[in-house]
């Protein structure tokens, strides 16, 4: 290089150009990733929110439903055919957003935290914190699944939310109590679950104002985390 | 001549630039408090909206399983079996108090008399243990719940679990429970404001009965607001229940709740993005450029706990 060619200034405004560009570049970036971050943190939240009300909601649809079954153990063995059934109990399912799920494996999740091979009996007799009832653990089975708008009245936007419900025997292996669990999945992963401790009123029982209560009340209802 | 020009346009744009720097600062200082603080509100809706749905979830056990707002309320607007608890037919719309039931096989009934004063429990086997044992799901420290129809109950600890004789060793009773009472493990959740008297920074706080003292679930928060439908007046003036000298009494009103509203008001935590005291900002701070102001946010939300619903 010769001490002719650097005295010459040719390119020294590309260069300074190029520097500010990455300053400003920088400074922008940092802005749009701050709020870009923040709005997906809120979309999330909201997603998250929306599952538990349409786990919610396929729940309470479901708790009509099975109010007019006369024999739950009929419910248990599976030979009453839901409202919500969008196929053959099994398979994979695809979701709003272009993921999908598999029937199969979200029973198995549900009975013994494992998604593969099916759950014998040892796996859901496992006390956990989730499943404290070693032997009395429920044996979840496939009721109701599908798109919950097609459960809705028409009209509206079509919800996101694909819905799954389940159902056991409760822990005391009554005849007067079922166990109902709802899994909701929708947009960027959003999933929720419920479970549900649902009991025939007893005859006479009334509420606190007197009034006579619905055939089935809740025992108990959790969002399980 | 072209090192000229390129000078003057940097002169210019570093001008520009420092221009842009000023207020850039104080976007990204009053940008990532703002996100903090929306962040902050999400949680705090997150975390209550979780534990008020679950009020009042009841046990499998007795003669009349349900939801315990069948038998006693399950959402208290005070503090109660903390540190620092409220007397009964206390009113606080700035605490709250949550029971439930988890999801849980330690529940069972007791067998014999429970009489004031007494911190033995003796209770049937838990019908899903395994042979030979029959408390499996009872531990050291778990707070148990007692209540029976005429509205008595307590939230006991659980001091020692004997499982040869199906003995509980607990805190004293209060007050009587007979046999066929349902005792069952209990979930309680307590939140209320703390202020710190030397900062005068409030915090929502979370306890439970189990717990060494208040855990800070938010910080810098300028109003907590609880309110459950009912006027305030009712929910603390009898009838009562079991009786009114009952040290474990409760207004029957509180059966009445079905929905709980919430308002939190959260603010930044510096002073230096806080303007003055006003429609903006509940505590003022520092700040008296407009530009970082971060103002107080305000979010209101409704929860209806679904165990208190009385149909479905």
């Amino acid at each position: 290089m010769t001490r002719e060619r650097l005295a010459r200034d040719d390119g020294a405004a590309l260069l300074l150009a190029l520097v500010a560009l990455m300053i400003l570049s920088a400074v922008g970036a940092a802005l749009v990733l701050t709020t870009t971050s923040d709005a997906l943190i809120a979309g999330a939240f909201r997603d998250q929110r929306g599952a538990v009300g349409a786990a919610d909601a396929i729940v309470a649809r479901a708790v009509d439903e099975i109010a007019s079954v006369p024999d739950w153990n009929a419910l248990l063995a599976g030979a009453v055919s839901p409202a919500l059934a969008d196929g053959p109990p099994g398979g994979t399912r695809l979701l709003f957003d272009g993921s999908s799920i598999d029937l199969r494996q979200v029973v198995n999740r549900s009975n013994c935290q494992n998604a593969g091979a099916a759950c014998t009996t040892a796996d859901m007799d496992a006390v956990t914190d989730r499943r404290p009832w070693g032997t009395a653990n429920p044996r979840w089975q496939l009721y109701a699944y599908g798109p919950l708008g097609t459960v809705l009245p028409a009209g509206g936007d079509e919800p996101p939310w694909y819905v799954v419900l389940m159902l056991a025997d409760d822990p005391l292996r009554s005849d007067k109590m079922i166990a109902l669990r709802a899994e909701a999945f929708g947009p960027r992963n959003a999933h929720a679950v419920v479970e549900v401790l649902a009991a025939r009123s007893s005859v006479g029982d009334n509420g606190y104002n007197g009034e006579g209560l619905a055939p089935v009340s809740i025992v108990s209802w959790r969002e399980v985390r | 001549m072209e090192l000229t020009i390129a000078m003057a346009l940097t002169l210019a744009l570093v001008a520009s630039l420092l221009e842009l720097t000023q207020s850039s600062r104080a976007s990204s200082a009053t940008q990532l408090e703002s996100a903090d603080l929306r962040q902050r509100v999400r949680v705090g809706v997150d975390t209550l909206t979780h534990d008020i749905m679950a009020a009042g979830a009841g046990s499998y056990i007795g003669e009349h399983p349900g939801p315990l707002s069948a038998s006693v309320p399950a959402v208290l607007p005070y503090r109660y079996v903390v540190p620092g608890s409220d007397p009964p037919g206390t009113f606080r719309s700035d605490a709250i108090t949550l029971i439930s039931v988890p999801a849980t096989a330690a529940q069972t009934t007791l067998t014999a008399d429970m009489a004031p004063g007494s911190v033995t429990m003796q209770v049937e086997r838990v019908p899903m243990c395994p042979p030979g044992v029959n408390l499996c799901s009872f531990a050291e420290g778990t707070a148990v719940l007692a209540f029976d129809e005429s509205g008595a109950s307590q939230i006991f600890t659980v001091g020692a679990v004997l499982d040869g004789p199906s003995q509980l060793q607990t805190t004293a009773a209060a007050t009587l429970f007979k046999a066929g009472t349902p005792v069952v493990a209990v979930e309680v959740h307590v939140f209320s404001l703390k202020t710190d008297p030397a900062t005068h920074a409030a915090q929502l706080v979370h306890c439970t009965p189990t717990a060494r003292g208040d855990m800070p679930v938010l910080d810098h928060v300028a109003a907590l607001i609880f309110d459950y439908g009912v006027a305030a007046a009712e929910l603390a003036d009898g009838p009562w229940r079991p009786d009114s000298a009952s040290l474990e009494r409760w207004d029957v009103d509180l059966l009445r709740i079905r929905t709980v509203a919430v308002t939190i008001r959260l603010e930044s935590a510096l002073a230096a993005l806080r303007g003055p005291a006003g429609a903006l900002f509940a505590n003022g701070g520092t700040a008296t450029n407009p530009r970082v102001w971060v103002p107080d946010q305000e979010v209101r939300f409704a929860v209806s706990p679904r165990n208190l619903s009385l149909r479905r």
